[in-house]
């Protein structure tokens, strides 16, 4: 990898668009987010939030633009090895293994980025490491008591949880965390927010959100994105003064 | 499956399928030579069954194209048994090896294609194997088959038995491999990608990988269990590959219950004596064969283990 001019931005988009149809649901998308930043996403429903995290986590190819890493272009490195690369996400529709014990479920996890995920003859659970590993996870965000219930058994909060446990077990360097709080009570959405502002400062974070006192909370800078482009930029307090953007945004609410 | 509940659970299970195991061992002399074949039979399918089950079961690939990986190793083992003689031993390797090389080939390109998709180019995967032994007459005998295909001669018992006792040995050592296969972390790979296969691939996995290598051992099963099919059968044909008997694995391990293992085991043995107490009474094996189907899917989704409440699914 050459050395960059400049200190590398942690993640960069460059004119990233990306087509379905005739539908540009993310067009001439640029930003730049710096290690260590804790960047908000925001913008209406359709906006094309979810899309943009679908891009740059490799899930989705796209149209056309760059996605760089650390000053490594991986536009065409596919997902898995994104991860490997450094880069974490969660869901807005929960997405975890729900026929799995809890355990399993960040196993699973701790494997995506382990060698032993290839073995075949010796059984799982002779891995204490890696059942260490996830109680230490599972004590990190409450959890340890449903250590051995079903994912599918679990309340939404609690599923919500795992979800972020399972990204976090990736050790990513940047995280992307798409409505991490969707559908939580007021009490643990607040649980969740502090969690997400006592991550490792090291770990650059993309926030899509729309409860609005979750965003100003975490994030440093917004971006807000309409009908795919990015439509202002700017810090939480500029953000809530643009009128261009009330309307936008907070005008339909 | 971690804790002391799901413990006593595999306890149990390994409990009753050793007494199982022990019980098919020392039973046989004293069984009427009909029912040992009947035996025989209901081993070589769960075998195949099982590893079908790696598939449709563990890694939610419903594939419809299992028997063609079956016949390749039949169709191995009848041609170098009948042609030049092979061993035992040799016409079990080939067969394996072929029929893993086969779904290694077929792989590339059935992965393409998922959820039903997937359904379909299996199937037609089954279709075209189907029209090879049906057509490709100097290799495969066409319609008529490999005929006089010999039992192998082991030795290693007396009275007639010895194929029985081979048959059972290769079948516990499959049942082995399958649950080492199964507790392994790649096995919990597969679940995972049954589960969701996005959240694998964010979490770091080559999905495409773990189902191409799955699809390659289950088809280096099938061989196996079509490999010792032929020598039990003394004849392979076109119809070791055709519809019914594609669907008849599949509904083996729909009946058992599909991500258990030991379920399209038992559905194995169910199916094939089923199939042997109708043809007592009627041709129409395919239509029961059909009803039962239907029966299963729509009252024991889960099949005879999803009934009896065993798994947690
Ligand atoms: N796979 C797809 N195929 C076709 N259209 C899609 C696809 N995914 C998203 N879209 C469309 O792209 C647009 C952007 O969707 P996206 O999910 O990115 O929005 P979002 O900003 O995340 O919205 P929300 O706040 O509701 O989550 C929407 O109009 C959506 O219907
Ligand atoms: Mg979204």
């Amino acid at each position: 990898m050459p050395a960059a001019p400049a200190p590398t931005a942690a993640l960069e988009c460059e004119d990233v668009t990306r087509r379905f149809g005739g539908l540009e649901a993310v067009r001439d998308v640029s930003l730049s987010v710096s290690a260590g930043e804790r960047r908000g996403i925001i913008g209406p429903n359709g906006a094309g939030k979810t899309t943009l995290f679908r891009l740059i986590s490799g899930e989705m190819p796209l149209t056309s633009g760059r996605v760089r890493l650390f000053g490594r272009d991986i536009t065409h490195v596919p997902c898995h090895r994104r991860t490997h690369l450094g880069l974490g996400r969660t869901f807005q529709i929960t997405n975890l293994f729900p026929t799995q014990t809890v355990a399993d479920n960040l196993v699973l996890a701790i494997l995506g980025l382990h060698p032993s995920k290839f073995s075949m003859l010796r059984p799982l659970w002779t891995y204490r490491e890696h059942y260490a590993r996830a109680d230490g996870a599972l004590e990190t965000v409450g959890l340890a008591e449903r250590r051995d219930d079903l994912v599918r058994n679990l309340s939404h909060g609690e599923q919500r949880q795992v979800e972020i446990a399972l990204a976090l077990l990736g050790g990513p360097r940047v995280l992307l965390l798409d409505e991490p709080t969707a559908g939580l009570s007021p009490a643990e959405s607040a649980r969740l927010t502090r969690a997400i502002r006592q991550l490792d400062a090291g770990i650059t974070v993309l926030l899509i959100e729309h409860d609005m006192d979750v965003v100003f909370d975490i994030v440093s800078r917004i971006t807000v994105l309409h009908q795919g482009r990015p439509f202002a930029d700017g810090t939480p307090a500029e953000i809530r003064k643009d009128p261009r953007v009330q309307k936008i945004y907070f005008g339909e609410q | 499956m971690t804790g002391f509940r799901a413990g006593r659970a595999r306890m149990a299970a390994a409990v009753a399928g050793i007494a199982g195991l022990v019980l098919l061992a020392i039973l046989p002399p004293s069984l009427p030579a009909y029912v040992v074949i009947v035996l025989t039979e209901c081993r070589i399918y769960a075998m195949a069954a099982a590893s079908l089950d790696l598939l449709n079961g563990y890694t939610g690939m419903a594939s419809l194209g299992h028997a063609a990986f079956f016949a390749v190793g039949a169709y191995t083992t009848a041609l170098l048994t009948t042609r030049s003689g092979a061993s035992f031993a040799v016409a079990l390797a080939a067969s394996i090896l072929l029929a893993a090389a086969a779904s290694a080939a077929v792989g590339v390109l059935i992965l393409r294609a998922s959820g039903i998709y997937f359904m379909m180019i299996t199937l037609s995967v089954s279709m075209c194997a189907w029209g090879l032994a049906y057509r490709w007459v100097s290799l495969t005998g066409g319609d008529t088959g490999i005929v006089s295909i010999p039992r192998p001669r082991l030795g290693f018992v007396a009275g007639g038995l010895e194929f029985y006792y081979a048959t059972l040995v290769l079948f516990s050592v499959c049942l082995t491999l399958y649950l080492l296969l199964v507790w392994s972390p790649f096995g919990k790979t597969l679940v995972g990608i049954r589960d969701s296969e996005s959240r694998m691939r964010v979490l770091g996995f080559n999905v495409w990988l773990h189902k191409y290598l799955v699809l390659v051992i289950a088809g280096a099963f099938a061989g196996l269990a079509g490999s010792l099919y032929a020598y039990y059968n003394g004849f392979v044909g076109p119809n070791t590959v055709d519809l019914a008997h594609a669907m008849q694995f599949v509904l083996m391990v729909i009946v058992g219950g599909p991500g258990t293992l030991v379920g399209p085991v038992i559905g194995a043995f169910i199916v094939t004596l089923l199939e042997k107490a109708v043809s007592v009474f009627t041709e129409r094996w395919v239509m029961v064969l059909a009803a039962v189907y239907v029966v299963t899917a729509l009252w024991a989704p889960r099949g005879l283990l999803g009934v009896l409440g065993v798994v947690r699914r």
